[in-house]
């Protein structure tokens, strides 16, 4: 695409370097004195400058489209990846063995995305699409019990949450009741306006995923306007059991199960005030 | 019960800690790219993986985002995009549209979308150049580096960007010019 004007050695990509701040001093020279002189590479100029466009402003849109929640999703699948595979081929990776040869270029990131496909989350925006998925892990029977895989897929997610994460939710308490609205009916599952209201806890919105076929509630609360707590609700027909403390992804969860449905609370808080929140919910979903 | 802590300000792993804030910007990087929301997921979910891969080789206090931005480019050049196209995804689809669907959509400015859709219409080296140097602010130098090319590659590919868009800029003020005059 070069081409010059006239025999004066000036091209448009010197024109664009010019635009853009980007020449040599020299060349500054060369082109500066070039416009003076000459009005064809004046005209020339004016031509690549109509070439500009409000570039931040209309890429800024496109960022505020990002699936961040997905994104975020893929991220925490990727980290896990990485954790089971980088130490020692597990049990993940026996579908699909490391070559013994070390050929990073064409291989690397086959097993890794296949441990990958293992726990994707796939979630996109709550409002309104209702496609958004939790897949479910192709080989359960080397990671756990599927209750034990939902549990992981969720901590795994909400490791990635800070508070920045939930500072965008809408506050409205009607857009807040719909929202939970429409989650509880895609739950098949009331779920009482008063799983809102949790002293102690800042309720910021309710969102519904997938877990495998399941439907997977998470209504996402701010603790001392800091911490990003999820409860979170899946039909897996469990036995109803007691609430239960466990650590994953570096958070504390305490999970129960009732009715058929399998409940957790997870954070990153000490486990005597996350129990707390917990019974009071628990209490609140009769 | 110890509660550990993997995902905290602390971390010592700078890749680890840096990437949730990269996402948006690498997603539109990658729909630049593919041109293609699952493509670019796809892209995103693989550049953090090798980057995981690759932390040790990240220097501390260096910029994060350049160096995602580099190996995403180079997974798409060489790996990502032949697998695409294997695949018979195709990654120019004239059809599918930068500005993906969602409620936004309806409020966002028309004139803003249009400089969207008109970069699309470049070809992929040019409007990936167009990204790094004119939207995230990269030296012709660091863009260069990035996509693995010459300066003056990057050179003739944001002239050849400008003047298309030149082009289509004049096109549409002739065409408002003549709209004008028959409505007199």
């Amino acid at each position: 695409m070069t081409s010059e004007v006239k025999d004066t050695g000036i091209t448009d990509e010197m024109l664009v370097a010019y635009l853009d701040g980007e020449l040599t001093p020299d060349d500054l020279t060369l082109v500066e004195r070039a416009l003076e002189e000459d009005v064809q590479i004046s005209q020339r100029l004016d031509l690549l400058r109509d070439g500009e466009r409000p570039w931040e402003n209309a890429f800024e849109k496109l960022l505020e489209q990002a699936p961040t929640a997905k994104l975020e999703a893929g991220l925490a699948a990727a980290m896990r990846a990485i954790e089971e595979t980088a130490p020692a081929p597990t049990a993940v990776e026996l579908n699909r063995p490391l070559p013994a040869n070390d050929q990073p270029k064409q291989s690397w990131w086959r097993p890794a995305m296949a441990a990958c496909v293992a726990v994707t989350l796939m979630i996109g925006f709550a409002a309104g699409y209702g496609t958004n998925e939790v897949q479910k892990p192709q080989i359960a029977s080397a990671l756990g019990t599927e209750a034990e895989l939902w549990r992981q897929a969720v901590a795994d997610y909400q490791a990635l949450y800070t508070r920045e994460t939930l500072s965008t939710s809408l506050t409205d308490p009607i857009v807040q009741s719909a929202g939970l609205l429409r989650v509880a009916e895609a739950l098949g599952l009331a779920l009482p306006d008063a799983v809102s209201k949790v002293p102690g806890l800042d309720y910021k919105r309710a969102q519904i995923l997938k877990f495998g076929e399941q439907p997977l509630a998470q209504l996402a609360y701010l603790y001392k306007d800091d911490i990003p707590i999820a409860f979170c609700i899946v039909r897996l027909d469990e036995a109803d059991r007691t609430a239960k403390n466990e650590v994953r992804s570096g958070l504390n969860i305490v999970h129960w199960a009732k009715d058929g449905y399998s409940l957790m609370l997870v954070g990153d808080l000490p486990v005597d005030e996350l129990n707390d929140f917990a019974r009071d919910l628990e209490g609140k979903m009769i | 019960m110890k509660i550990q802590h993997e995902m905290t300000d602390s971390d010592p792993n700078p890749v680890k800690a840096g990437l949730p804030e990269l996402l948006s910007r690498l997603w539109r990087f990658a729909m630049v790219l593919s041109h293609n929301e699952e493509a670019a997921g796809d892209l995103v979910q693989a550049t953090c993986l090798r980057a995981l891969q690759k932390c040790d080789q990240f220097q501390t206090g260096t910029h994060l985002d350049r160096w995602t931005f580099s190996i995403m480019a180079s997974l798409w050049k060489n790996e990502l995009r032949a697998e695409r196209i294997r695949r018979g995804g195709g990654f120019v689809d004239a059809e599918e549209v930068l500005v993906t669907d969602g409620a936004e959509k309806i409020e966002t400015n028309i004139l803003l979308a249009e400089v969207l859709a008109e970069v699309q219409a470049l070809p992929e080296a040019q409007r990936s150049t167009v990204l790094l140097v004119y939207v995230e602010g990269l030296t012709y130098a660091e863009a260069a580096e990035t996509l693995e090319v010459p300066i003056g590659t990057v050179m003739s590919r944001l002239a050849a960007a400008r003047l298309k868009l030149a082009a289509l800029k004049r096109t549409e003020d002739d065409g408002s010019k003549r709209r004008t005059k028959t409505g007199q």
